[in-house]
C-alpha cells in the first residue's frame, strides 16, 4: 500500500509497517514506496516495542513505528560503524 | 570523571534529565565513532519520554543490520560535571546483546570540549568554546 492509502485505512493509529520497496535519496531520505500494515498498537512506546521484537526475528525486513497522523513519513538514514567490543560482547551478541 | 573499560571499550555514567524528573545511566559508552548521542528507550521511559506522533525516525544503517530508532529534544545530559541543555538525542532499543544503556557521541563530547584519556582512564572537560 501507499502511505495516503494506509492513513485511510487506519485513521489517528499507531502502527508498524514493513517497507516492502524504499529507496534512499541523495540527501539521505528514506523514503517508502510500498509499505504493509503488520500490527495495530495502542501507544508509541508498544509500537516501538513491538517493532524491536519484530526486527528480532526478522533482521533483514525493514520495519517501522508510525502514527497514521502524519501526512508524510519522515525518516533520515544515517551510516553507523556500529560497536566492537572485545571477547563477551561478541559471544553475547 | 572516571572511565570503566568493559570488553576493552570505555565506559561511563550520566544523568538525564527532562520535565522535572531525571534519571541516573548506567553503562554509557563513549563513542568516538558515532556522530549523535542515543540513549536506551526502556530506560528513559521511565522518565516520560515515549515515541511521539510527529516524531522524526531515524534509520541508522551499519555492519551487523539497522535500528530505527526517534529523536527528542532533552532539558539536560549531564557527564560528570559537564552538561548540555536543550540537548538533541536519539532513543533505541540498543538491543546489542550486552549491557548497555546509553551512547555518547561526538556532537556531546565536541560541544563539552571533552578530552579522553585512555592511559589514566579519565573523561575531562575543557572550558571555553571548541
Amino acid at each position: 500500500m501507499l502511505w495516503s492509502e494506509i492513513r485511510e485505512s487506519y485513521p489517528d493509529q499507531w502502527l508498524v509497517v514493513e517497507a516492502l520497496e524504499a529507496h534512499t535519496t541523495p540527501d539521505d531520505q528514506r523514503h517508502l514506496d510500498r509499505i504493509a500494515v503488520v500490527e495495530k498498537y495502542p501507544d508509541g512506546s508498544s509500537a516501538m516495542k513491538g517493532c524491536r521484537q519484530l526486527y528480532h526475528s526478522y533482521p533483514s525486513r525493514e520495519f517501522y513505528f508510525v502514527h497514521t497522523s502524519r501526512d508524510e513519513l519522515e525518516i533520515k538514514e544515517r551510516r553507523w560503524l556500529g560497536i566492537r567490543g572485545e571477547h563477551e560482547a561478541r559471544a553475547q551478541a | 570523571m572516571k572511565l570503566e573499560l568493559r570488553h576493552n571499550l570505555p565506559f561511563t555514567s550520566a544523568s538525564l534529565s527532562h520535565q522535572g524528573k531525571s534519571i541516573d545511566v548506567k553503562a554509557i559508552l563513549i563513542d568516538t565513532g558515532s556522530s549523535s548521542t542515543v540513549m536506551s528507550a526502556d530506560l528513559v521511559e521511565a522518565i516520560g519520554i515515549v515515541p511521539r506522533p510527529d516524531d522524526i525516525l531515524n534509520k541508522l544503517r551499519g555492519i551487523g543490520g539497522t535500528e530505527v530508532v526517534y529523536s527528542r529534544v532533552v532539558d539536560r545530559l549531564a557527564v560528570g560535571d559537564a552538561y548540555l541543555s536543550d540537548f538533541d538525542i536519539e532513543i533505541g532499543g540498543m538491543d546489542y546483546g550486552f549491557e548497555i544503556y546509553g551512547i555518547i557521541g561526538m556532537d556531546f563530547l565536541r560541544r563539552t570540549g571533552s578530552v579522553i584519556n585512555l592511559k589514566d582512564l579519565t573523561l575531562e572537560f575543557m572550558p571555553g568554546k571548541p
